[in-house]
């Protein structure tokens, strides 16, 4: 048995340096998928942190009745703070309220009027699953519900522009990436059924001689997974090149989250086996049921 | 050792084996005679079980093997050798390497790989050129190759289409001579031939058939 294996694993090397165009093809298509993957994953990262942090800025402005006084605005307050989505909020005051119109029109309304008319209020923010269009909608209408609350607002038209396009470029970046990785199977399992039909007659003499499928199939699925080291290898150095040129180009002006290097390779070559050996599996398969 | 009890066994309405029974004890050596067509080459692959038998019963080594799972066959090809005209020696590999395939194949150990491949050539007479390419080799050596890639498992059977179709009087008489050889130590030996002429001096048993049946 143990004799076996080593034979089929020296079958599996020398049948890489046999057919070396092939394999090379092979390992450059797993090459390219995997540093569009890695790059597709690293964008994404970036976009789903870049989409926190402008969430973040989603928030829900609250104003009372001008005839409450401190301690009945405050009770109102405390009253939205217990709406569930509600993660935070900070409530307004008239003095607060002159300070945010002023900032807005750089005038003292009480200079103006010779009075404060601004009503006391809140900004409140809201837990991070209810940061979209609908979860806004529902905390408001139930803010809206709630005695002495005269107003409460949000950015809605923006808010559901921008919820908009982060989840259209999320949804496409995870087809793209179905896709991407369906073609690469593709890709290499037709080189490998190529490898395999320049030795069809080998393969019939082979199950003359009693060879059984399992026998012939191992060979040819370690070459895929060898394909998919190679180009893992390949794809690794390419995207250290690209990581050495982003630190000197774009970090510098742009602050951007870098992947775990170490979750990189781990998953480059974790991927690149996978797609090696389900490749070629599906190449070995078509001849060999 | 071999029997084949009213088989049949057709590629279409007119062309196979029809009804074939006969009987070939251990340590034989059987020629199957016969022109082009009559069927030689579908009695052999019967017995290595490349073909799909519509009637009948073929014991081998006292197995029934026409009710072999598809996935026994490889075990079963095992106990076999099998020699062809066109030799089907992998042209990348040494030698050495295609006589010790079947070995690789049953899991044989290294050691032992080695030592028998190396009697083996020197029973058929190549022991110097194990390092060499098939396509290194004449056709006379090439066939001796394959003799013994068949001979490396000590099989039960020898099964031998048309081994010296492509070879010159001589060295068919060699190969001969190799395969009645093997016969001593009790395999048998069934090999396919339309050359009566280079056969007849054996004094052997024959099987005649023409058109799929036995004459």
């Amino acid at each position: 048995m143990f004799s076996k294996a080593i034979f089929l694993i020296y079958e599996s090397v020398r049948g890489l340096f046999r057919a070396k165009i092939p394999a090379l093809i092979s390992s450059a298509t797993i090459t390219i998928t995997l540093v569009i993957f890695s790059i597709s994953y690293f964008s994404y990262i970036n976009l789903v942190g870049f989409s926190y942090d402008f969430k973040k800025q989603y928030q829900i402005d609250v104003f009372f009745d001008t005839d409450l006084d401190r301690s009945e605005s405050l009770n109102v307050f405390n009253s939205i703070l217990l709406i569930d989505g509600i993660e935070q909020g900070s409530f307004v005051d008239k003095d607060d309220a002159s300070r945010i119109f002023e900032s807005y029109f750089t005038e003292d309304v009480e200079q103006i009027i010779g009075y404060n008319p601004l009503p006391m209020g809140g900004k409140f923010e809201l837990s991070i699953e209810q940061r979209n269009p609908n979860g806004l909608r529902t905390i408001v209408n139930e803010i809206r519900l709630i005695p002495k609350v005269e107003q409460a607002t949000y950015q809605s038209g923006m808010i559901a522009r921008v919820d908009k396009i982060i989840e259209n470029v999320l949804g496409s970046s995870v087809i793209a990436g179905i896709i991407i990785f369906l073609v690469s199977v593709i890709l290499v399992s037709n080189t490998i059924r190529l490898i395999i039909h320049s030795k069809e007659d080998n393969i019939a003499t082979l199950h003359l001689l009693g060879a059984s499928n399992i026998f012939i199939k191992i060979p040819f699925l370690l070459e895929g997974v060898y394909q998919g080291l190679i180009g893992a290898g390949f794809s690794i150095g390419i995207l250290w090149l690209l990581k050495a040129l982003l630190d000197y180009i774009v970090t510098p002006f742009v602050p951007i989250d870098l992947i775990n290097p170490n979750f990189i390779i781990s998953g480059n070559l974790c991927i690149g086996t996978f797609l090696g050996l389900v490749g070629s599996y599906r190449g070995i398969s078509k001849y060999l049921k | 050792m071999i029997s084949f009890e009213n088989v049949t066994a057709t590629y279409s309405k007119d062309v196979g084996i029809f009804n074939l029974s006969f009987h070939i004890p251990s340590g034989e050596m059987v020629f199957i005679m016969g022109p082009t067509g009559a069927g030689k080459s579908t009695v052999l692959r019967a017995i290595y079980n490349d073909i799909q038998i519509s009637n009948g019963k073929i014991i081998v080594d006292g197995e029934d093997i026409t009710k072999l799972k598809q996935r026994q066959i490889p075990y079963y090809r095992r106990k076999i050798g099998m020699i062809f005209q066109d030799f089907k020696l992998l042209p990348d590999r040494t030698l050495f390497e295609n006589v010790a395939l079947p070995l690789r194949i049953l899991g044989t150990p290294k050691k032992i790989i080695v030592q028998k491949v190396r009697d083996t050539l020197d029973k058929v007479g190549l022991v110097d050129k194990w390092k060499e390419l098939p396509n290194q080799l004449s056709g006379g050596e090439q066939q001796r190759v394959s003799i013994a890639r068949a001979l490396v498992k000590d099989p039960i059977i020898i099964l031998a289409d048309e081994p010296t179709g492509n070879l010159d009087l001589n060295i068919s008489d060699e190969i001969l001579d190799i395969m009645e050889m093997v016969t001593k130590s009790g395999t048998s030996v069934l090999m396919c031939t339309h050359n009566f002429p280079l056969v007849r001096p054996r004094k052997k048993n024959f099987l005649e058939l023409s058109k799929g049946r036995l004459l």
